[in-house]
């Protein structure tokens, strides 16, 4: 239904004449998939694994603890015992099927012990036995897109979790100071977010030294930067009250993090796919350490001091994305721009937001902007197919 | 195949399912050397978002000597001396409660006093306003002096609401392990069984 829809479209655009048409149109005839009876047959595996789940919950009191927790094992060694098969028959999809599996089943391990044994202890302890026990393997043996985003998620969320030993480890190694008890969170928040994109960004760069991982690796660097953007602009964006003049510390770490984030792009060898990553690096840093300084500021200046050094932020994002051809990023680095101005405009009018000439101006600029987006979007040209990152 | 890689992968893959069985082999050790300790249990906030999975207690011990605290709000690490005559009935609340003394920085391999007939290593919370002093077991404290109870679905509701009615009537075995290490072997509603 939708190759035919875009041949027609291609075809009445003069881009393929009608015997390529015929040619793409036998070829998906003859690999087209019945994706109704894998909808049928979809619903009816998960109808039963469903039902299986509400028979076991539904007796899940009457299940002795040592069955409970031998059903556990004998389900991770089976799949242990299958990842390691497909491993060596080279089966690329039931390999990465199985490394997820693995991967919830060791999870779902941890839980049932701490269940059956009653044993407390904060959210991130279980979740780093989970990441150290499962890492390895994953790392050796799990090489697609999905797997690397599920193990970055969770990363991120146990990094997340663990903010209160972080607090502490941060504040007895003098990174942040507290003030009667209370810590400065304004420093120590901007630094929770800055450093986990740091760190995804050495992950990433070690994995492309593997020629079997490079996609992952690739993927987890977007992933790094896309943290590291995040973490500039809410430190540009977030006003926070509270002052103190120990900012030199978090400065110092966050610098030393963004160090080693630069030194690991040259565990690549390619140089031209360097500077891009490196000149955003250093913008991120640049934006993060602003944001920093200018916590406690107060009046109209700061607001519009950080107005400007977020549309500067990501007008060089946006520079960025159109020397490597990243129209995707262009537009988002443009869309952004436009959301602050639009933002600017309406904390500039104030009370007329609720006028009718306040609701026209506001109309007027976003079709502006979107005119000069759509125009600067169409000027920007396409990366070359295998450019990297 | 080259045997190197091959053994890694091995390895890696191994990790996982020895430490999850070491996990229980140590729990398993941890109960069976223990001794018994039967603590009731207080209810604290039933409104805890996850009611249901667990039901939200704290210990609810009979101070022979609370934890004293320098500041307000601080914790004070250390143990509890579980003392010799501490199975006598508190006419008052008509229950048994272990009755205890705080011990202030106590490490594994200190002494603890003659009286004691067990000790038990963990956190204490002093006496607030509304608050009564406070220790839990350093494996089971699930933060300022709480414990979660894992109980069923369908059961929760009804613990909750015996927590409340009848003070003391659900209580936990506790073993407890020569070095002052704790885990909750049992849960029990006026004496019986509930759940391991």
């Amino acid at each position: 239904m939708i190759p035919e829809h875009f041949m027609r479209r291609w075809q009445a655009a003069g881009l393929i004449d009608s015997a390529t048409t015929e040619r793409i149109a036998a070829w998906e005839a003859s690999h087209r998939r019945p994706v109704w009876l894998w909808a049928v047959a979809g619903m009816g595996a998960l109808a039963i694994g469903l039902g299986v789940m509400a028979v076991i919950g539904a007796n899940w009191e009457d299940i002795p603890a040592w069955a409970k927790l031998a059903v556990d094992l004998a389900l991770n060694v089976l799949c242990a015992a299958a990842l390691f098969v497909f491993w060596q028959r080279k089966r690329a999809w039931a390999r990465e099927f199985s490394a997820l599996l693995l991967f919830g089943l060791v999870l779902s391990g941890i839980s049932l012990i701490g269940q059956v044994y009653q044993l407390q202890s904060p959210l991130w302890r279980p979740l780093l036995l989970w990441l150290a026990l499962c890492t390895p393997f994953l790392a050796l043996l799990a090489r697609s897109q999905l797997v690397g985003a599920i193990w970055a998620v969770a990363v991120v969320t146990t990094w997340f979790t663990a903010e209160a030993p972080l607090r502490h480890l941060f504040e007895a190694a003098g990174v942040v100071s507290s003030r009667d008890g209370h810590l400065d969170t304004d420093y120590f928040l901007r630094l929770l977010i800055y450093l986990p994109a740091c760190g995804m960004i050495v992950v990433a760069m070690a994995r492309r030294l593997s020629p079997h991982a490079r996609e992952q690796g690739v993927f987890l660097l977007r992933l790094g930067l896309v943290g590291l953007m995040v973490a500039a602009s809410l430190s540009v964006m977030v006003d926070d009250q509270l002052r103190d003049d120990g900012w030199l510390r978090p400065a110092a770490v966050a610098a030393g993090a963004t160090l080693v984030a630069a030194a690991s792009l040259w565990l690549e060898r390619d140089v031209t796919a360097r500077w891009p990553v490196l000149t955003l690096i250093g913008a991120s840093f640049a934006a993060w350490l602003a944001g920093l300084l200018a916590v406690g500021a107060s009046g109209w200046t700061n607001e519009a001091g950080r107005a400007l050094l977020f549309i500067v932020y990501w007008a060089v994002v946006g520079g960025l994305a159109a020397r490597i051809g990243q129209r995707t990023w262009f537009g988002v680095a443009f869309t952004m721009v436009g959301l602050r101005l639009l933002i600017l405009y309406f904390e500039a009018i104030g009370g007329l937001t609720a006028t009718g000439f306040g609701l026209i101006g506001g109309g007027v600029l976003c079709l502006a902007l979107a005119t000069a987006g759509w125009r600067l979007t169409r000027g920007v040209s396409r990366r070359p197919a295998k450019a990297a990152p | 195949m080259k045997l190197a890689p091959a053994l890694a992968v091995i390895a890696a893959l191994a990790l996982p399912i020895v430490a999850l069985a070491a996990l229980i082999g140590q729990q398993e050790h941890l109960l069976s050397g223990a001794t018994m300790l039967n603590v009731p249990v207080s209810g604290v906030d039933p409104r805890d978002p996850l009611r249901g999975r667990y039901i939200v207690a704290q210990f609810d011990w009979d101070w022979s000597g609370e934890p004293v605290a320098p500041t307000r709000f601080a914790v004070v690490s250390g143990a509890v001396c579980v003392l010799a005559d501490d199975q006598v009935r508190d006419q008052a609340r008509d229950q048994i409660r272990p009755r205890v003394r705080f011990l202030a920085g106590w490490k594994a391999g200190d002494g603890s006093g003659d009286d004691c007939r067990l000790i038990i290593k963990g956190r204490g919370w002093p006496k607030e306003s509304g608050l009564p002093a406070r220790f839990a077991p350093e494996s089971l404290d699930a933060g300022g002096g709480l414990v979660h109870l894992f109980v069923s679905e369908e059961r929760a509701p009804e613990l909750e609401r015996l927590l409340r009615a009848r003070p003391g009537s659900l209580t936990v075995d506790l073993a407890v392990r020569p070095d002052g290490l704790a885990a909750i072997k049992a849960l029990r509603v006026d004496g019986q069984l509930l759940a391991r």
